[in-house]
């Protein structure tokens, strides 16, 4: 018998907002514990929530960037429970009415496109960060309060790779719609996986157990991998899977049981009562639709579409949204959609992997990038020049002209002066007149070595070139 | 003497022949003298009053009136123990945003009144520094929980007082202590700063022994806050220019469903002369009903409802961040230890009962089920608002029960009708006044008028009416 | 009708997730008080409310306000933890919390 998987995934995404979900206090990584906190953020009695507008906006960004249809109300509830890390002994989330609703994400896997459905997007706030020590634990509440948005799939993913295609194109979503740095090894996106085993052709569900809070792609998949192997295993010896709630450790790469469903907590849901129930206006949510930026694969589209790139050449572009917002940019000084590629693709990644930056961290602006590939294709630069004229773009942050003229770059294309420079070096190089003679057409290679010695590597190689030959035929007709 | 209305200082403050320093002094003599017989204060704060007196301005609204806060609500530096051995020690780094408001105004804080615990009782005898005793006869109760409160006004220590109302917390003792108790609509003033009890049900109010003086009150705190959501952004009214004696045409509804509750004859006979007095001020009486069936169902519903929110609400009262901390090994066991050594019996078995109603496997059948027959109730009263400006009732079927008749506040002891009857204002979150109309065994009795959603006016207008055709305004009792 | 001793295992249970100990004393007044609270119940059970949907605030009401997203700086976070019982270096500090 063979078995199929059926998993869900729940994705936990931390909002790039200024300040809290419900409270005016700053949202800042790094700053001294419980620095970043105020009396709401501690649960400190008779206060109460303030919904920020900007998480409400980059929820509704997310919403749209995967079709969701989005609710005309925002209601919030709470979840109940005791635990050191929630200050309040409460959670405020949306239960009853998610933001958003009925989504879909494309994913490819094996040149396969699959749709996963979404069932819910809704708004909910971060709890407190503990560190654990042998005998005693620490609580910051910075982390208190911070906005998250939770993205629930329906059971339409069916093996490991496809998790790990679809938490890539979210993650991808979460950066091309500025919503959060999605970062999985700093817990700015988390991920929870709901998985069960039933046999091919089989309608019903088998058991399922989640998987808490699995901070990297490759533990999801990795998780995910030893989770259908080891429900296997129950199901082929005739063992029933138990309905329980585990961790994934990386030390052994494998999942362990936190609860099983008998310590399940009640959560006891009922409406926020603080948070009056807020109407979303029409408009607004049309707006933010508008001012939405390309999503990664429409970028990818144009790009082979109109610009002619191929699809592994597009796809470079788009697997940044930084290179890609940098390619579009410079696209409006410049139409060499290949040149452009050609330097991002080479040049400028290298640059940016030595020094571990992203580009719009670099000197480097799409008009100066433009303006290299415009120079070399008017020749005013050779290819050759054109890199040292990068190095020092990158150094300086000087515009390229300015650095041509201070490095007195612009390549001879003056036939006269380079017939002197070609006569002089052949002058030099008598011998290398004989060996020609000879037939050792190496020789041409060492005298236009000798040739952009002499010139400082300005003249133009295919000009110097066509002359070297002709004065070589001169002297030895 | 000391015991002077809001306006009365107003105009004192103003004439350079009072003694405003000597005045102090005699409210503070008289605080202690009070608190010796009443036990009405958790917390006097003679030296922050001292100090904000050197800096106060006399000339604003209410500059240098002095008044006592509900221990519920945060006062920055200032212990705030909502009467709880949990939050003994708690010193809030915030205030609630009626205490700014006030202190914008210039008004002059001169302790926090004792209350039940968390506001979960109606006797204050759950109190962490003991019961508060009626400043009519001081082996009576004043009520609760808003009891210390009531009783510092009642006993002409200060001008005006606030509390905090969830069924009855303001309007009932104000009753027993014969003064004038408010609740406006819910929305109106913020509640960010009040230690909750029912969030859907809270409101802030105040004690004042006139109803001029409350309409200054009410309209000093009312108003759109934005840091509570729920709060109003309807226009405030100038309640006290808008006073208006004349009730003629006034359309008065009474609900036979509780006047047939009332078995004490003499307050009976008060609350017809009271519809009496109404007729001949020109206001038309009428008769009412709301169907008995559903009339029973307001303590279920309170019960249920109040102790659900409840048990989130206060679920931060864990001993990690603030308040009460017991020893233990393990976190459950320090939350777990410090919750049951820190929160007295009363509101550990309504937090319990609670959690059970909200569970959710229990939720439709109790916590939603109260909410919905809570509609059927609200339904039933804008029905009657539909005709009428006014619903009157009287406020209890009882003068103030003797405090050895008080046994531990049980939640769910079976409750007439007229136990419970106030609560209808939380529900519909309508405003709701009680006003003193006489004496029964030589304690103060009173009426309570209910009105629509943000009509606080129409109230004050009828209670003034009222008052002035009653004569019992300004009155409190040193002694007794 | 449910026996004492099953209604005293709920309402222990029910302490228990409420975060409470209860002792066997207390536990005697908290089954009367559950008794009357069950027919608190009972009353509510014998009104018709099939059409009829919760009321979760006293009146229907909504608004449109977000709050703009501006940070306020405060600076008495070290006040505020001054109400909590232990700390260490700035953190609150708790028994080991087993995950």
């Amino acid at each position: 018998m063979e078995f199929e998987q059926i998993i869900g995934l729940e994705v936990h995404c931390e909002l790039k907002t200024n300040s809290k979900m419900f409270s005016s206090a700053p949202v800042t990584f790094g700053k001294e514990p419980n620095s970043m906190m105020n009396e709401i953020d501690m649960g400190m009695l008779g206060t109460m929530p303030v919904l920020n507008k900007r998480s409400v906006e980059l929820a509704i960004r997310v919403c749209h960037a995967l079709h969701m249809d989005i609710d005309e109300v925002l209601c919030f509830d709470r979840k109940n429970y005791y635990y050191a890390d929630l200050p309040k002994g409460f959670q405020i989330t949306q239960y009853r009415r998610p933001l958003g609703k009925n989504g879909y994400l494309d994913i490819e896997v094996d040149h396969v496109t699959t749709r996963i459905q979404i069932e819910r997007l809704h708004l909910e706030e971060d709890t407190a960060k503990q560190i654990h020590y042998n005998d005693y634990s620490l609580i910051d509440y910075n982390r208190a309060g911070i906005p998250l948005i939770e993205i629930v799939t329906c059971p339409d993913i069916r093996n490991a790779k496809q998790a790990a295609a679809y938490l890539e194109k979210l993650r991808q979503i979460f950066l091309y719609t500025d919503v959060s740095d999605a970062k999985m090894e700093e817990g700015s996106m988390r991920c929870d996986v709901n998985i069960s085993l039933r046999p091919f052709g089989c309608d019903s569900y088998g058991t399922r157990t989640e998987i808490k809070n699995v901070n990297s792609i490759s533990y999801v998949q990795k998780a995910i991998e030893f989770e259908a192997k080891r429900h296997e295993e129950l199901l082929r010896c005739g063992k029933s899977v138990l309905q329980e709630t585990r961790r994934f450790d990386e030390t052994i790469n494998e999942t362990i049981t936190m609860r099983t469903k008998s310590d399940a907590i009640d959560y006891r849901y009922y409406p926020e009562v603080n948070i009056l129930p807020i109407h979303i206006d029409h408009q607004w949510v049309l707006d933010i639709k508008k001012q939405l930026p390309l999503m990664a694969e429409d970028r990818e589209k144009i790009y082979i579409e109109k610009h002619g790139l191929s699809k592994r050449e597009a796809h470079f572009i788009v697997s940044s949204k930084e290179i890609s917002d940098f390619y579009e940019e410079t696209i409006q000084f410049c139409q060499d959609f290949q040149k452009i590629y050609h330097w991002l693709s080479g040049e400028v990644q290298s640059y940016l992997n030595n020094h571990h930056c992203t580009i719009y961290q670099t000197k480097l602006k799409p008009i100066y990038l433009s303006q290299l590939i415009q120079y070399i294709k008017e020749d005013v630069i050779s290819s050759q020049q054109s890199k040292q004229v990068f190095d020092c773009v990158m150094k300086e942050g000087k515009a390229p002209e300015v650095i041509i003229q201070e490095l007195d770059l612009r390549q001879i294309l003056d036939s006269d002066v380079i017939e002197e420079i070609v006569n002089h070096v052949l002058d030099v190089n008598a011998s290398s007149i004989q060996d020609y003679i000879q037939g050792k057409k190496k020789v041409i290679g060492f005298l236009m070595g000798q040739i952009m010695k002499e010139s400082k590597g300005q003249v133009n190689p295919k000009m110097a070139n066509q002359i070297l030959i002709q004065s070589l035929q001169k002297r030895t007709q | 003497m000391i015991q002077y209305s809001i306006e009365e200082l107003q105009k004192l403050f103003q004439s350079s022949s009072f003694d405003k320093e000597n005045y102090y002094k005699e409210v503070f003599k008289e605080a202690q003298y009070q608190q010796e017989r009443l036990n009405a204060f958790v917390t006097i704060t003679k030296n922050e009053a001292y100090e904000t007196l050197r800096y106060t301005d006399f000339d604003l609204a209410l500059g240098g009136i002095p008044y006592v806060l509900k221990d519920n609500y945060h006062t920055k530096g200032i212990k705030t123990t909502a009467s709880s051995r949990m939050l003994e020690d708690y010193i809030p780094t915030y205030n609630a945003h009626i205490v700014d408001l006030l202190n914008r105004q210039g008004a002059c804080l001169i302790g926090k009144a004792s209350m039940d615990e968390l506001a979960m009782g109606g006797t204050n005898t759950t109190a962490l520094t003991g019961p508060v005793s009626n400043p009519w006869d001081s082996s009576r109760i004043a009520g609760g929980s808003s009891g210390g409160s009531a009783a510092l006004v009642a006993s002409g220590v200060v001008p005006f007082a606030l509390g905090s109302d969830t069924g009855d917390s303001i309007r009932k003792p104000a009753g027993f202590c014969g003064v004038v108790g408010f609740k406006p609509t819910w929305g109106r003033i913020s509640r960010y700063g009040l230690i909750p009890y029912a969030s859907s049900l809270d409101t802030v109010g105040a004690f004042t022994r006139n109803v001029r003086d409350m309409a200054i009150v009410i309209e000093a705190l009312s108003g759109r806050d934005d840091k509570d959501m729920t709060s109003s952004m309807s226009r405030v009214p100038h309640y006290l220019d808008n006073l208006d004696k004349n009730i003629q045409g006034m359309k008065i509804a009474v609900i036979q469903s509780i006047n047939d509750e009332i078995t004490n004859p003499l307050i009976k006979t008060n609350f017809e002369k009271v519809i009496q007095t109404f007729q001949n001020l020109g206001a038309i009486v009428s008769e009412e009903t709301i169907p008995l069936k559903l009339m029973k169902a307001l303590h279920p519903i309170y019960t249920i409802i109040a102790n659900c929110e409840a048990t989130s609400h206060l679920a931060c009262l864990d001993g990690i961040k603030f308040g009460y901390r017991a020893s233990g090994r393990t976190i459950e066991e320090i939350i777990t230890r410090s919750r049951t050594q820190g929160l007295g019996t009363s509101v550990k078995h309504r937090l319990i009962l609670g959690h059970l109603a909200l569970a959710t496997e229990n939720q439709e059948k109790m916590f939603r089920k109260a909410q919905k027959v809570r509609r059927l109730i609200v339904e039933e009263l804008n029905r009657i608002y539909k005709d009428y400006d006014i619903i009157l009732m009287p406020n209890s079927n009882t003068i103030a029960p003797m405090l050895s008749e008080v046994t531990e506040y049980s939640l769910n002891e079976e409750k007439d009708i007229l136990e419970n009857h106030l609560c209808l204002a939380n529900f519909a979150g309508t405003p709701s006044l009680s006003l003193p109309t006489g004496f029964v065994d030589h304690m103060p009795i009173a009426v309570n008028i209910m009105g629509r959603l943000f009509e606080e006016q129409t109230v004050f207008n009828c209670a003034y009416a009222l008052e002035a055709a009653l004569h019992f305004k300004n009155q409190y009792s040193r002694e007794g | 009708m449910i026996c004492i001793d099953a209604k005293k295992n709920l309402l222990k249970e029910i302490s228990h997730q409420a975060m409470f100990d209860v002792s066997d004393n207390d536990l005697i007044d908290l089954v009367k008080e559950y008794d009357s609270f069950m027919k608190c119940v009972a009353i509510l059970e014998s009104i018709e409310t099939s059409d009829i949907t919760p009321l979760i605030y006293p009146y229907e009401i909504e608004t449109n306000f977000l709050r703009e997203d501006c940070i306020v700086h405060e600076t008495h976070h070290r006040d505020i933890l001054k109400n909590a019982k232990m700390t260490q270096d700035c953190y609150i500090k708790v028994p080991k919390v087993v995950k």
